[in-house]
């Protein structure tokens, strides 16, 4: 399945152009126990609805950028370079408990 | 495969040979050294590459164009896709940080410091694409929207070339320079060639590219 997305930098290329780096986790600050760190990196929210995502522009400028892609339905809501982006809506697995 | 590689032979000039001269030798190619590369001078048909150029579509291997990567924040304003010419160069932003020179661009890099440069002219390959027909050969096998009003003389367009990372430059109306991964190239040549073919293309030498530029280009 293809879909376009759009690169901060460059504009809309074929979702091909990108790699994914998954959702967007918040690292544990100061001296997570074993089960935060375990958490933080086995767990995912996995969610069936929009995401906050981390892409890459891989085949063009090489850029990393967030994203809002609604899971069920590829569609892309925005994207936008780190600095750039809206303020935090997806919660992490960590402090929101859910992965536990 | 051959194994050659393994064993050079030395000899007097050890000149820099572009990934694409054996898949181009094997076409025809005529190669002379300039400047320490071995360059694919023409085919052997300096009138067919011409009319080829002119009324459907040539491509010529032309690697040996001075690259640098320069990774700095500049002063100015970062205008994605805009390239800029710098005499018979080009100055390219891919991201605000970092921009790409190329040809006679190169120059002004060797003045800069306190920044990090990369040579690049090694590391990327470069095809020139030129011809009524070069926009037509590209849609085979990229995807990248070459139409005139979306992508004017000067335009630059890092993407996915033949699947592979590239950057795409419109240096003329009927004319585009095309970088990619050095170590793709006899795949790229040959994806050029196969979609050059079916609309009556050919590869050309590097003598048949001057002609390729309008007056416009070469004012």
């Amino acid at each position: 399945m293809s879909y376009v997305l759009t690169c901060p930098n460059c504009g809309p290329r074929e979702v091909t152009d990108f790699g994914f780096g998954g959702e967007v986790t918040t690292r544990p600050s100061g001296h997570p126990s074993p089960r935060e760190l375990n958490t933080y990196i086995y767990f995912r929210r996995n969610v069936a609805g929009p995401q906050r995502e981390w892409w890459v522009h891989r085949s063009g400028c090489g850029a990393w950028f967030l994203a809002e892609r609604d899971t069920r339905t590829n569609e892309v809501k925005w994207t936008a370079l780190p600095e750039d982006a809206p303020g935090a809506a997806t919660p992490d697995p960590v402090s929101s408990g859910e992965a536990r | 495969m051959s194994l050659d590689f393994l064993s050079p032979r030395p000899t007097a000039q050890a000149p820099a040979r572009s990934p694409m001269v054996p898949g181009a030798a094997r076409a025809g190619a005529v190669t002379e050294i300039r400047d320490g590369w071995e360059v694919i001078a023409s085919f052997g048909d300096p009138a067919g590459e011409a009319a080829a150029c002119r009324e459907s579509v040539g491509f010529a291997d032309v690697s040996p164009l001075p690259k640098v990567e320069v990774f700095a924040r500049p002063g100015g304003e970062f205008v994605a896709g805009t390239a800029t010419r710098v005499g018979e160069g080009w100055r390219c932003p891919v991201r605000p940080e970092r921009t790409l020179l190329l040809g006679e661009a190169v120059t002004g890099a060797a003045g800069i410091t306190g920044v990090r440069t990369c040579d690049l002219t090694g590391t990327l390959a470069a095809l020139v694409v030129a011809g009524p027909a070069a926009r037509e050969t590209f849609a085979r096998f990229c995807a990248l929207d070459l139409r005139e009003a979306v992508l004017p003389v000067g335009g630059f367009r890092p993407g996915s070339v033949a699947r592979t990372p590239g950057f795409l430059l419109r240096d003329d109306r009927d004319r585009f320079l095309v970088l990619f991964g050095a170590a793709f190239s006899e795949y790229v040549w040959e994806v050029v060639a196969d979609a050059a073919a079916r609309l009556g293309g050919r590869p050309v030498g590097a003598d048949s590219l001057p002609a390729t530029k309008t007056e416009a280009a070469r004012a």
